[in-house]
């Protein structure tokens, strides 16, 4: 008995768990985890610093020479660029960022403070992206109606055309200002949630479908799904046992990867709702060139990103008796 | 290996599904491309279509509803500027700096995937470890730190957008080489003598060719959203010059009196993405029907 | 046994226990028939065998009686009478319940046919009767009698395995199990041994025989191997392009063939008695020596593991011969042949080739430049052409990468004269390989293996994915061009006819070693070694081949 047969929904004839992951597997994909949120925020980190001197970009043009050159020696740019680093890095272990500059406090709390609004916010839209995907890239590839199979997933893939932003204009001008029943800004009532849930959910959900589509068009091709049939059990029987289960795997790898669109376009999404989640706070601190802000919400972005994909990649392998033993 | 079952001398086309045709499939493929050939030239001859300049204020003639056919065809915004010619010049660094970045992503995007499969297993580890951490950072995050630290402007803004697009291109070109690579018709070719470079130019590169260029018109798609969501964030193309995502932004608060302002740009974006998909879509239809019978 | 099913049809089926009746049955789809009038009958306990090339409609015929048709295909006409029910006019769930309770299938390929995700013992639950499924303790000790009865040692372990940790002869043991977990009437097993080893399919194919005897089970027995049916089958039916073109006792139908295709496709077969292949009297120079050759390869994932797919081998093929290298899955064949040919280069030992020793750790360019003179056939005409080159496109290759400059001077003729050679039409230069059939694919590969002129060809399976008459002429083919054009050849193949068509000598390979090496008349008339004579023995039509007439040689059956 193992997590596939369970989610077949087949009867346990056999006692016993097996864990589904070798240790060595696991380690593998910890130590991989661990390599890519460096590697990322190293990459933030020389981004940054691109032009040499960030103070350049938090100081009007017009200051005088003694402002860039304090901002310089307070924010500690002037020290060698390898010194930054070891500093960035030890900051980042540690979690002690310095000050925000314009809330004047610790970013991490700050980012700390929002990250429950997007966390919200993703998930709600994830999940409806999930399940209209799922529907819509069922019905495709095993539907008897031309037209159904055609439809949803041309309707969805239409949807994913707009641009997010321009979605949520649409979406304000219709349903919070031709007919005021929904609110556009912030997240004071329960229902402010459902536009912008709306926005990630029309922008994911056809990546989903299309790839269980496919994934389900192969799987109904295969062999064993005939010797099911040879079995004389009832076709739903086969269908779910058999071939959804089956089909799974590269669902769920398109779920981690549409996570991260998740975690970026809430940027977009949050900002022009207005809600309060790390995104806005993040184009907020841009737009005041907030150093300190924007290095925490990068690493914990980052950080949520690649734990997301873990436990996607753990989830796929551990569905496949082959996988986790790598 | 063990033996084979006596494959079919011929495929069985009777079982083959029908190929996906349709009045309705061809009227919008027509659609689709008159609805992008007319965009594409009417910004490119934006000065030559409109009466005004995009910066030319009429300010009592400002908030004026479109007309359709008459003086103002689609209106005037705040400063009397005339919404038809400022979305038209809009289009122009909308459309050439997606275009270039499409351009450059894809030709990235397919030349590291082949260096990836045809390069070594040094190569295909490392460009992939790229590609996955690429993928880690949410590319408008990365957009925005670059642009909000590094300056906005046109270069910025292509290098931006080709970063952000080629990961998507490398991953599936690299899956495909890859599987064409270990096909026997390469190895094939190696003993004829074929060395890396003629097995790249007489065997993988026409067979990836066609998904490049699928892959280019989705490339062109993203970056185009990518573009107009940085200019909405106010990060694109900077005022005066108008830009199809900043007009959206700066639309947006008159909204409720005003609509024309902001969604007239938004939707010559939403009409040129779903052109263009439209379009990548049959060319990958009819690039499936030329290669009938591949094995690939 | 008749076509058409006479008067007082109950009286008769009951007396002589037949099971299944078909009679005129039509299958197609709404555009084209794909089974044109197939009748038979079959009884309890005895089995039907229906063969025929890739098209005939054999696999639809046996699907279309088992009520497991694919979307698009059905049953247009005629009757499926089962146990007296007739069942063609049912519908969904009747029909299924008939394909529960009456039916066992079996297909080919069984690690394929298993869910890989759910373990043998879950599938098999699936399987069992209504009543003990529900009971759990119960179907736990019916799914381990079955394992048992169907010869899996230790079936309790064996429940909890995974299709991919088991073998393949095994998996389909666990198919057939199954199959008859619900004690069906009928049992079909269409190319149920074709993906297995030789020795494997013969245990496989007793196991049948012994479950038909047991359970008085009816079997048909779909293949496109006539020696299993040969061996197997009571009565047969021969189909051709959805007709039956003749059936009836196997002895009779396979002895003294009455139509001519039957006698066509006959003739076809490779045969272990056929006539050897000349041989030069003297004693030729070796064109590739072999010496102590290990090729080991390490196992993904486990640092220290290493599987040793070729374990100290010796070979010589001298001038003129063409060498049969003969072994199961996992012998170690296709790895030795692709190290002669320059392909893989990762092994230790010493080669030669024209007197000039071979280095492994030169670029593989490097070594083709070498062994230009030796050249590679494959396995499977489908992929080893590029689908978007045109047949002279594909001849030229070689040709413009490799050609001396007399040769690439002459390219245009040099095509024409060897499309000419291997007999293919000259219309056919412009064809893209999905506008030609198998043959002409293979054919095509040929061609352009001998573009450069070689003097060696190493063949790799060269026939085993091909209709049995395309075969043959496959087969006659390539002796005739070692005849002209004086080659010498490596033939690798688990097909012991093959080799005996093809080969003068032989070495036998088992798990990475030559257990035999010698002349074919030796091997096949005397062999030594207890694995050769093994191979011989599991070859299936050994019965058919000692009573035919034209047999000379005399296989014994233990």
């Amino acid at each position: 008995m193992t997590i596939a047969s369970v989610a077949a929904g087949a009867p346990r004839l056999t006692r016993g768990f097996r864990w589904p992951w070798s240790r060595r597997y696991l380690v593998s994909r910890l130590l991989n985890a661990v390599l890519t949120v460096w590697a990322v925020l190293t990459i933030v980190f020389f981004a940054l610093h691109l032009t040499g001197n960030p103070a350049v970009v938090l100081v009007a043009p017009d200051a005088p020479k003694e402002t860039l050159a304090q901002i310089t020696n307070l924010m500690g740019f002037d020290k060698p660029i390898l010194e930054q680093y070891g500093i960035f890095l030890r900051q980042i272990v540690t979690g002690h960022y310095p000050d925000s500059i314009r809330y004047g406090e610790s970013p991490l709390h700050l980012v700390a403070h929002r990250l429950p609004a997007t966390l919200e916010l993703g998930a709600v839209g994830l999940c409806g992206a999930i399940i209209l995907g799922s529907l819509a890239g069922y019905v495709a590839a095993t539907s008897g109606h031309r037209r159904l199979r055609r439809i949803p997933v041309s309707v969805l893939t239409s949807f994913e055309a707009i641009p997010s932003f321009f979605l949520s204009v649409v979406l304000i001008a219709l349903f919070a200002i031709t007919w005021p029943i929904l609110p556009f800004a912030g997240n004071d009532s329960p229902d402010s949630i459902v536009l912008p849930a709306l926005v990630i959910t029309c922008s994911l959900a056809a990546p989903i479908s299309r790839v269980f589509r496919t994934s389900l068009q192969e799987t109904l091709d295969a062999d064993h799904v005939r010797l099911a049939q040879a079995k004389g059990i009832s076709p739903r029987a086969v269908m779910f046992r058999h071939v959804v289960v089956n089909s799974l795997a590269p669902v769920i790898n398109v779920i981690g990867v549409q996570a991260g669109v998740v975690l970026g376009g809430a940027v977009v999404t949050e900002t022009v709702f207005s809600w309060p989640g790390v995104g806005q706070l993040t184009t907020a601190a841009i737009g005041n060139r907030d150093y300190p802000i924007v290095l925490a919400s990068v690493t914990v972005l980052a950080i949520g990103f690649v734990v997301i994909n873990l436990v996607v990649d753990l989830v796929a392998a551990g569905l496949d008796p082959r996988g986790g033993q790598r | 290996m063990t033996a084979l079952l006596p494959m079919a001398q011929t495929p069985a086309p009777e079982l083959a599904p029908a190929p996906r045709r349709g009045a309705l499939r061809e009227v919008g493929t027509v659609l689709a491309a008159v609805v992008l050939i007319a965009i594409v030239v009417s910004v490119v001859l934006a000065g030559v279509i409109g009466p005004h300049g995009y910066d030319e204020q009429d300010v009592i003639n400002s908030y004026a509803h479109p007309t359709w056919f008459g003086h103002h065809p689609l209106g005037t915004d705040n400063l009397g500027r005339d919404v038809l010619v400022r979305t038209l010049y809009g289009g122009r660094p909308a459309l050439a700096i997606s275009a270039v970045a499409a351009v450059l992503a894809t030709a990235l995007g397919l030349g590291l995937s082949l260096l990836a499969v045809l390069g070594g297993r040094f190569w295909d580890a490392f460009l992939g470890r790229i590609a996955d951490i690429q993928l880690a950072i949410p590319t408008i995050l990365l957009a925005l730190v670059v642009l909000a630290f590094a300056g906005s402007g046109t270069k910025p803004l292509i290098v931006v957008l080709t970063v952000g697009a080629w990961v998507l291109t490398f991953r599936i070109l690299r899956s495909h080489a890859g599987r064409i690579a270990a096909l026997p018709y390469i190895e094939a070719a190696r003993l004829s003598g074929a060395g890396p470079g003629s097995v790249l130019w007489r065997h993988v590169l026409p067979a990836c060719a066609p998904l490049a260029a699928v892959g280019l018109t989705l490339n062109f798609s993203s970056t185009l959203v990518l573009e107009s969501s940085l200019g909405y964030l106010g990060l694109g193309v900077q005022p005066p010059k108008p830009d199809w995502g900043q007009m959206v932004a700066t639309g947006q608060a008159q909204l409720a009196g005003a609509w024309w302002i902001s969604l007239i740009p938004g939707a010559f974006i939403v009409l040129t993405v779903v052109a263009v998909q439209i379009l990548g879509d049959r060319i990958a239809d009819r690039l499936t029907l030329i290669t009938d019978g591949d094995v690939a | 046994m008749t076509a058409v099913i006479p008067v007082d049809p109950k009286a008769r089926r009951a007396a002589a226990g037949i099971v299944l009746e078909v009679n005129d049955l039509h299958v197609g789809t709404s555009r084209k028939e794909l089974v044109h009038g197939v009748s038979f009958a079959l009884e309890a306990g005895k089995s039907v065998g229906i063969v025929g090339e890739s098209g005939s409609g054999k696999t639809m015929t046996a699907m279309a009686v088992a009520g497991l048709l694919p979307a698009g295909v059905r049953a247009t006409g005629g009757s499926i009478c089962v146990d007296g029910r007739e069942a063609i006019d049912r519908d969904g769930r009747l029909r299924r319940q008939l394909l529960r309770d009456d039916f066992g299938v079996v297909f080919q390929n069984p690690t394929v046919s298993l869910n890989p995700r759910l373990t043998i013992g879950d599938q098999l639950h699936e399987a069992l009767a209504d009543d003990v499924r529900r009971d759990r303790r119960a179907s736990a000790r019916r799914a381990v009698e079955l394992l048992d009865h169907v010869g899996i040692a230790r079936p309790q372990e064996r429940l909890r395995a995974y299709p991919h940790e088991l073998s393949g002869g095994l998996n389909q043991r666990a198919v057939i199990a199954i199959a008859i977990a619900r004690s069906p009437r009928i049992l079909i097993a269409d190319e149920a041994t074709t993906a297995l080893d030789v020795s494997v399919q013969r245990q496989v194919l007793d196991l049948i025989d012994r479950l038909r005897r047991e359970l008085q089970l009816g079997v048909i027995i779909v293949s496109h191997d006539i020696g299993v049916i040969a061996d197997r089958a009571d009565d047969v039916l021969v189909m051709q392009n959805g007709e039956t073109v003749e059936q009836g006792p196997t002895t009779r139908v396979l002895h003294q063939p009455a139509e001519a295709y039957t006698q066509s496709l006959l003739a076809a077969v490779p045969r272990i008695d056929g006539p050897l292949p000349r041989r030069s009297a003297t004693v030729a120079p070796p064109v590739i020596e072999a010496s102590k050759i290990v090729r080991e390869f390490h196992v993904p994932g486990h640092r220290s593991r290493k599987n040793v797919a070729v374990d100290g081998v010796d070979l010589t093929l001298r001038e003129g011969e063409a060498l049969g290298i003969v072994g199961e899955s996992g012998s170690g064949k296709t790895t030795l042949a692709r190290i002669l040919v320059g392909l893989d280069r990762g092994y230790t030992g010493d080669l030669t080739a024209f007197g000039q020793p071979v280095r492994a750790a030169h670029s593989m360019a490097r070594v083709r430049r070498q062994l230009r003179d030796i050249q590679y056939v494959f396995q499977d005409p489908y992929s080893s052409l590029d689908p978007r080159q045109t047949v002279a496109e594909i001849i030229a290759e070689p040709i413009e990468l490799s050609g001396t400059r007399a040769q690439k001077a002459r390219k245009k003729a040099l095509v024409s004269e060897l499309m000419e050679d291997v007999r293919l039409p000259q219309e056919f230069a412009t064809r893209k390989p999905h506008q030609l059939s198998g043959g002409q694919r293979q054919r095509t590969v040929i061609a352009r293996a001998l573009a450069l002129d070689p003097k060696v060809l190493v063949a790799d399976e060269p026939v085993s994915a091909l209709d049995l008459s395309v075969q043959k002429r496959i087969l006659d083919l390539l002796d005739a061009l070692r005849e002209e054009r004086n080659l010498s050849y490596v033939v690798i193949s688990h097909d012991l006819g093959v080799i005996r068509r093809l080969c003068t000598d032989v070495v036998v390979m088992r798990d990475g070693v030559v257990v035999e090496r010698g002349t074919t008349e030796s091997i096949f008339s005397d062999p030594h070694d207890p694995y050769t004579r093994l191979l011989l023995e599991a070859i299936p039509g050994a019965t058919w081949l000692d009573a035919s007439p034209t047999s000379t040689l005399k296989v014994s059956n233990s």
